[in-house]
């Protein structure tokens, strides 16, 4: 179910995002929907039922697309003639009906289709659309890198060709362990804001050297020098010294805190008895941490104690299949908690092999 | 042999008025712009640098349109007939009629088209139960 849910969420993201790359093709399709619509004698319309209807037109003319293509692509084609788009026009309004979809052979010169729309742009006003569309979708262009020859550059060994694009300025991937300052020296066809958000870093550089002696401002003047914007981002600024926030202690008031250690007395106690059946080892470690927790009670939170055991693994499934099966079924489990110490056995002494 | 003839007539005047059509479509405008149209059809493959194909498949489009439009108002009108109330209100009725959800999905099945639309929503999950069954 949850799966489901996550897939369903996932594809409901996917769609947004599909409607939102469409979204100026869906508004001048809604705005020629309306003005059909409004030539049919509509005076008003729901704002759902104009979206609906105006995407059902989009995927009309998509599907038009579609059906021409794959006739064109049929008949061994890539580009498509009238005759494609009638058949697929065909395919489409099968449903409704047209006059000769039952003939087998007649011409598509002659479809009914055809003498359907004809009809319907005799009969019809025209209508242009309300607005001037311009020619979308709008191409950025794209400034490439020009090539060792375009440049005039040669490249810096024989072994790049002179057709390939050219390598970025040094300035761009190198760090100059140099003050700021002089960086904005060197690159004066930066513009002023550039430059102006380069100084407030640099008199961060300055605060945090005269605080105190770290290692960090080696740090910060690479990235002073890579970019600007690497200082503006809060996660990768320098981390506070410890005593330089004042952080306030948190005081348990005296009932909370007697509470607290009897919780906390109880909870140690149960754990011990469904720990009973383990190991001696951990029935030791565990009431040393129980002892040693009764101690520290009374100021802090007991410690979690995390016990890694590296040997006794076999033991441990054989009495931990023990505990939940019958008589009957503990020959089965033997055999299996067998096979599986040896299974163990056998990595272990892979894993000693490998090391 | 006559029968042969007569069929390539016939198929002789069909391209005629094809190729007429064809090119009354330059001087006809359809209501769907073709730049939109071009976009879908790009979108989905289908390559043709002539505009006539483009202004056919435009108004394809249109006729489909006005026909789910037609078949919705016709729903409409019969939904406003249905309500027959004093003369006042006859006259008020004539004057808006507006395309809803519910005569637009009418409209829309003949088609093939299933679109449902939520009648109404509710904030919580108990709402509109009994109260047997709600817990309080």
């Amino acid at each position: 179910m949850s799966d489901g849910g996550s897939s369903n969420e996932i594809e409901s993201r996917l769609k947004k995002r599909r409607r939102k790359n469409d979204e100026f093709a869906h508004a001048i399709a809604r705005i020629a929907v309306a003005q059909v619509c409004e030539s049919v004698g509509f005076h008003g319309f729901q704002q759902s039922a104009l979206d609906t209807l105006s995407d059902v037109a989009c995927k009309y003319v998509c599907e038009i697309g579609k059906a021409s293509s794959l006739y064109a692509n049929l008949a061994g084609r890539t580009e498509c003639n009238v005759f494609d788009i009638v058949q697929g026009l065909e395919d489409l309004n099968l449903s409704q009906g047209f006059i000769g979809a039952s003939d087998r052979d007649s011409c598509f010169s002659g479809s009914g289709i055809i003498k359907d729309i004809s009809q319907y742009v005799n009969l019809s006003e025209e209508i242009g659309f309300a607005y001037s569309v311009p020619s979308f979708p709008v191409t950025n262009e794209r400034k490439s890198t020009p090539s060792f020859l375009q440049a005039g550059e040669t490249p810096p060994t024989d072994v790049i060709p002179p057709w390939l694009p050219k390598f970025p300025d040094p300035q761009t991937y190198t760090s100059i362990p140099s003050s700021v300052t002089e960086e904005t020296q060197i690159l004066p066809d930066k513009i002023d804001q550039e430059q102006k958000v380069l100084e407030p870093p640099s008199s961060k550089l300055k605060q945090f050297q005269s605080h105190s002696e770290s290692v960090f401002p080696v740090i910060l003047e690479q990235g002073d020098v890579s970019g600007s914007g690497r200082l503006d981002n809060p996660f990768l600024v320098v981390p506070l010294q410890p005593g330089e926030k004042e952080i306030s202690v948190i005081s348990l008031p005296a009932k909370l805190q007697e509470e607290d250690v009897l919780q906390n007395y109880s909870n140690h106690v149960s754990e011990l008895d469904t720990c009973a059946p383990e190991n001696q080892e951990v029935k030791s470690g565990g009431n040393a941490t129980v002892e040693g927790s009764r101690k520290v009670v009374l100021n802090n939170r007991p410690a979690v104690e995390v016990k890694f055991q590296t040997s006794k693994k076999s033991l441990d499934i054989a009495k931990a299949a023990s505990w939940f099966l019958n008589d009957e079924e503990e020959k089965r489990t033997k055999k299996v908690s067998r096979e599986a110490i040896m299974d163990i056995e056998d990595h272990k002494g892979n894993d000693s092999g490998v090391n | 042999m006559n029968h042969n003839q007569q069929s390539n007539e016939v198929r002789h005047d069909d391209e005629n008025a094809l190729s007429d059509f064809l090119a009354s479509l330059t001087d006809y405008t359809p209501t769907i712009p073709d730049e939109l149209v071009e976009h879908y059809l790009a979108k989905s493959g289908f390559q043709c640098p002539d505009v006539r194909l483009t202004r056919l498949v435009a108004v394809a489009a249109q006729k489909f349109v006005s026909d789910i439009a037609i078949d919705a108002l016709q729903h409409c009108k019969a939904r406003q007939a249905a309500v027959v109330r004093d003369k006042k209100d006859k006259q008020q009725r004539d004057k808006r009629l507006i395309m809803s959800m519910e005569d637009l999905s009418k409209a829309l099945q003949e088609y093939g088209v299933n679109v449902k639309h939520q009648e109404y929503f509710a904030d919580n999950p108990s709402a509109g139960l009994e109260s047997a069954s709600r817990d309080e």
